[in-house]
């Protein structure tokens, strides 16, 4: 466009404006389009393969691990005495974002292990034991605890390592997850890990419930800020806790799920007192319920 | 040879010497016969005094001596001794012949490729051209001699002459046909018993006490056996397979551990291939060679037991060239597979991974059902696989009834202090009397640490436990730090060999699987292997000396196995063991089927012999136990014998009043085939009905193929019988010497015979000798 005359060409500023806009109508819709298609195709590569930037290495887990516990880097302690028949084992993986396998640790670890040194006699190690999915010495840790799989992102090294893992007869126990698009997020994540293999829900007449405490309700434990405030015990659209599991070809469960609850932070703050005791006594007695079962299936 | 020259020279043979009394005819006394003698040395040294220089002392001595000898030798001779005998009257004695009818005398062996039995035949000529042969031992018996012929192979009797013989007999049984003609002839003058026998018993081996009982009562009537020879005592080549080393019993799915015995005669560097085939398929094979010309050695086979009831398995090595004797190259054996689940106890004082993965390992296997007890708390039991809502209810069983249901107990770690004596006590009975497994584990509250040193199970265990301070308390303890150590595990040499540690049948690359494994670990001093116990792993760890991993023993009735280690899941679990390696699942499912399968039931039963001729009697046995494994007399036991014509006959087994809890009871078979043996017992203290105990064996009657194993000749157990019954064994040649033996018999009918020694050539000899001698020295120092 050729607009010369200040005056007339103000005018035709303010027409080309305006004429410009039965133009740039179709063009900002174009825009638009264009936009949400970049922010779709965006958010699809971000699903399905997150950017380098948000993943965490191995020496960055390392290192998020050590930041956790000081210079004690949790485990692997497998070999180095005093041995004990028991690790209570975080397992690291892969996430977006900030959130993953480390909220809670160690306290939770720590606080429960209390409890589970005091209520059985298992000979367990008394503090946590964190180990990477990738770790060569994951197989000597047969039982796997973590949380916030609703933002795992396993690498495939990971993905084979907790499929190895799982068919040696490993057992893994995830927890602190919650409603629909973390469930879809973990699903898709166990695809991958054991293909094919549904995620059923056990009932409560199953053993695992009756191992060491009876539990004959599936309780919903809320975050430590609703458990304080006597809010809701949902997050998101969580609003019915479940358990369920994976089960290998011989009925054995390999994976156990709690999905709309977070017995960690129960474990974690289980001494403060405005805490509510019960959600605190229900989630020891189903931990403890996990290990004894996995301890002897 | 020798013994012609001495006949010659004596005019009588040796035997005549062994069996006849020299005695002088003229009576002097012995003062006189000395006096006589003293007094020519006298006169023989002082002749030679003169010559005292020219002959010096020794030639003095030399030539008095030869001139007193001289002397002697005549006086002697003046004195007439005689040698007298006991010579039989001829045809006034009966002589038992008895020949071997056994199929061993079928054997070609002899240099000409001739029958034993074609010796035995030439020797003992029957028929039409039997007087053309004077020779014959036969005959030259018949000259002499009544003669009474016997065929004898597991039966003995009379026979008109050795055309009746059909070398048919399927044992050979030496003493029965000894100890029958006896008595036949016990009413007759006897001057002895001919036994022409290849001396190959398979009856008793000559073993039996009975045997030595029998010879002495034949030397005590004066009976003396002339055995004959035929056959040779080692074939030129030939290879004998023996009898397979076999459970009677094994459980379904198991390796069954084969020993077969195999003895080779002149194939060195030969390689003989052993196959095992069930129904006509090959399980397994083993390779063997030969080092040098006579081995005898046993191969071990591992086969698959897979299909259960009665299985023949047949063991067999194809024949050399050149081989004598070709049909003792294969053995058959009877075993029952048995398909009822054992039943094991695995008790844990705390929750271990050593419990998830075994039971993990052992879930597939539909033989063997382990009821698992984890002490979860102090008196906290969590229960798994257990078979019904009551069993391990009360935690620990504390009954003998309770525990000893089971087969196999493994405990786990779990300290001494948790059990009471009673339960301890118990522990030990249960493998020593009720014959179960015990399965001990390695941790912290295990063995020493666990404080089992001074209790009774320290007994039971395979290994020592030194002076360790106890640890263990509930809860777990945890042992000294110096305690743990890593140990690379390798099998020994015995474990190469042992159902439970061979992974592969070649010894190399069976330590090749187990290096590929991780490291176990240890927290528990042990003092090592007792004296009887097998090391079947050994773990090389901080020290320079190897330590016992795995360790097994009998005690008792029972077996016993321990553990060392305490993470044998760690060869489930561990990076570096391939997702597909069995070897956890392997090792832990024929370590408890090996440590409860011969746990004995409480009702047993077996047949004997397990191979019968027909019409043979076979002896039924039953042990009756009752619930707390405690014998039983007064139960009612009967048998029921199936036999290979579907008809069953009821045997009623009786207490022996020999062993408590013994039953036995006798059935003759009817038929060749497989016989099937069912027992049940009822009674007090016993379950009753569908409950009551049953058991059940297997036997076969029809051919029995013992006669061509062991089948050399065996003349040393025939020399055995001569000369414990004072005869002589001869060869099928030398039938005059037997025929001399037989004549100077002390039994029968004899007469006395007096024969003079003093005109044999060797007196004559000696004399011309000893003067010869003088008469050399005194020419040869110039004397007249």
């Amino acid at each position: 466009m050729d607009c010369q005359n200040v005056s007339a060409g103000q005018d035709r500023l303010a027409r080309c404006a305006i004429g410009s806009g039965d133009v740039s109508r179709r063009g900002v819709l174009a825009a638009v389009f264009v936009l949400v298609g970049v922010i779709a195709w965006g958010g699809a590569l971000l699903v399905h393969r997150p950017p380098a930037a948000f993943q965490a290495t191995p020496r960055q887990i390392r290192e998020m691990l050590a930041d956790a516990v000081g210079d004690d880097l949790g485990g692997p302690r497998f070999g180095k005495p005093p041995f004990h028949d028991f690790y209570f084992t975080r397992a690291a993986y892969t996430s977006y974002g900030w959130r993953g396998w480390h909220v809670d640790y160690p306290k939770a670890d720590r606080q429960f292990l209390i409890g589970l040194r005091r209520l059985t006699n298992l000979d367990s190690y008394e503090n946590e034991n964190g180990v990477l999915l990738t770790d060569p010495d994951l197989g000597r840790y047969p039982f796997l605890y973590t949380v916030e799989v609703g933002a795992m992102a396993m690498t495939e090294e990971e993905v084979q390592a907790l499929r190895r893992y799982l068919h040696q007869g490993g057992f893994l126990v995830v927890d602190d997850f919650w409603g629909t698009a973390e469930w879809v997020n973990f699903a898709h994540e166990m695809g991958r890990v054991l293909p094919g293999r549904p995620i059923e829900d056990i009932p409560l007449d199953h053993p695992l419930f009756r191992s060491f405490y009876e539990v004959d309700e599936i309780v919903q434990v809320p975050n430590v800020g609703q458990g304080m405030r006597g809010g809701p015990t949902w997050e998101r659209d969580g609003y019915h806790p479940v358990v369920r599991g994976i089960f290998d070809d011989e009925g054995r469960l390999m994976v156990l799920v709690n999905w709309n609850t977070d017995l960690g932070d129960a474990w974690e703050w289980a001494e403060n007192p405005y805490y509510p005791l019960h959600f605190s006594n229900y989630a020891y007695a189903m931990g403890i319920n996990f290990i004894i079962y996995a301890m002897a299936h | 040879m020798f013994l012609s020259a001495f006949e010659w020279l004596f005019g009588s043979p040796p035997v005549a010497f062994e069996r006849g009394e020299v005695e002088l005819l003229v009576p002097w006394s012995v003062f006189w016969i000395a006096a006589g003698v003293v007094t020519a040395l006298v006169f023989s040294l002082l002749g030679y005094r003169r010559l005292r220089r020219r002959l010096g002392t020794k030639g003095r001595v030399l030539l008095g001596a030869a001139r007193a000898a001289a002397i002697a030798l005549v006086l002697l001779c003046l004195l007439r001794p005689q040698l007298v005998l006991s010579l039989v009257v001829p045809q006034e004695n009966v002589v038992g012949v008895l020949l071997d009818d056994s199929r061993s005398m079928q054997i070609a062996d002899a240099d000409d490729g001739l029958r034993r039995s074609d010796a035995l035949l030439e020797a003992f000529p029957d028929g039409a051209g039997a007087n053309e042969e004077p020779d014959a031992l036969g005959n030259l018996l018949r000259e002499k001699f009544v003669t009474r012929l016997f065929r004898f192979s597991d039966t003995t009797e009379r026979v008109g002459g050795a055309a009746e013989l059909g070398f048919a007999g399927a044992r050979t049984d030496l003493l029965g046909g000894l100890t029958r003609v006896a008595e036949e002839l016990a009413s007759l003058p006897v001057a002895g018993i001919v036994l022409v026998s290849d001396g190959a018993d398979t009856v008793s081996g000559g073993a039996e006490d009975d045997f030595d009982q029998a010879l002495l009562d034949l030397r005590t009537r004066g009976i003396r056996v002339y055995p004959v020879v035929v056959g040779q005592p080692e074939f030129e080549a030939d290879l004998e397979v023996g009898a397979p080393d076999v459970p009677a019993r094994v459980l379904r799915g198991s390796l069954l551990e084969i020993r077969v015995p195999l003895r080779a005669t002149g194939l060195a560097g030969r390689t003989a291939r052993v196959e095992a085939l069930d129904e006509g398929r090959i399980i397994a094979t083993e390779t063997v060679r030969f080092a040098s010309d006579s081995v005898v050695t046993a191969v071990t086979l591992l086969a698959p037991a897979e299909e259960a009831g009665a299985r023949r398995l047949r063991f067999r090595v194809a024949p050399f060239s050149g081989e004598v004797l070709t049909r003792n190259n294969e053995q058959s054996v009877l075993v029952e597979v048995d398909d009822r689940p054992l039943r094991l106890l695995y008790f844990e004082g705390q929750p271990r991974w050593e419990l998830k993965f075994l039971r993990r390992a052992v879930g597939g296997d539909p033989e063997l059902h382990v009821s698992c007890l984890i002490r979860t708390a102090e008196g906290k039991f969590y229960r798994v696989d257990v078979a019904t809502a009551e069993e391990l209810a009360g935690g620990f069983p504390d009954t003998r009834e309770e525990l000893f249901g089971y087969d196999g107990v493994i405990l786990g770690s779990v300290e001494a202090s948790f059990f009471s004596q009673g339960q301890l006590n118990m522990l030990r009975d249960f493998v020593s009397q009720r014959g179960g497994g015990l399965l001990t584990l390695g941790g912290t509250s295990a063995y020493g640490e666990g404080g089992y040193r001074d209790t009774p199970l320290a007994e039971v265990l395979p290994l020592a436990l030194p002076e360790v301070e106890a640890t263990a308390a509930s809860g777990g303890e945890r042992p000294a730090p110096a305690a743990f150590r890593e140990l690379s595990v390798l099998p020994t040499r015995a474990g190469s060999l042992h159902p439970v540690a061979r992974l592969d049948p070649d010894p190399l690359a069976n330590e090749e699987l187990y290096r590929r494994l991780p490291p176990l670990s240890s927290v528990n001093r042990l003092q090592g292997p007792k004296p009887g116990a097998t090391v079947l792993l050994e773990g090389l760890g901080p020290s320079e000396e190897p330590e016992p991993v795995l360790l097994i023993q009998r005690f008792g009735r029972g077996r016993s196995a321990s553990l060392a280690v305490q993470d044998l899941w760690v060869w489930q679990m561990d990076a570096s063991v391939p997702l597909e390696d069995e070897t956890h699942e392997v090792l832990s499912r024929r370590l408890l089927r090996w440590l409860a399968s011969d746990a004995p039931r409480r009702l047993e039963v077996s047949a004997s012999p397990a191979r019968s001729l027909v019409g043979e009697r076979v002896t039924l046995r039953a042990r009756v136990e009752d619930e707390r494994f405690l014998s039983v007399n007064d139960a009612f036991v009967e048998a029921e014998v199936t036999g290979p014509d579907g008809v069953i006959s009821a045997v009623p087994l009786r207490w022996t009043g020999q062993g408590d809890g013994e039953y036995s009871g006798v059935y003759v078979a009817g038929g060749p085939g497989t016989h099937q043996v069912e027992v049940r017992a009822e009674g007090a203290g016993l379950a009753q009905g569908s409950e009551a105990p049953r058991a059940a064996t297997l036997f076969e009657a029809g051919v029995v193929d013992d006669e061509f194993f062991d089948a050399e000749a065996d003349p040393d157990l025939l020399s055995r019988i001569a000369e414990a019954t004072g005869g002589r064994s001869f060869a099928p040649g030398e039938a005059e010497a037997l025929l001399t033996d037989l004549s100077l018999a002390e039994s029968g009918t004899t007469v006395v015979e007096r024969r003079d020694l003093w005109n044999v050539p060797a007196v004559f000899l000696l004399l011309f000798g000893l003067l010869a001698t003088e008469w050399g020295v005194r020419h040869a120092r110039g004397l007249p």
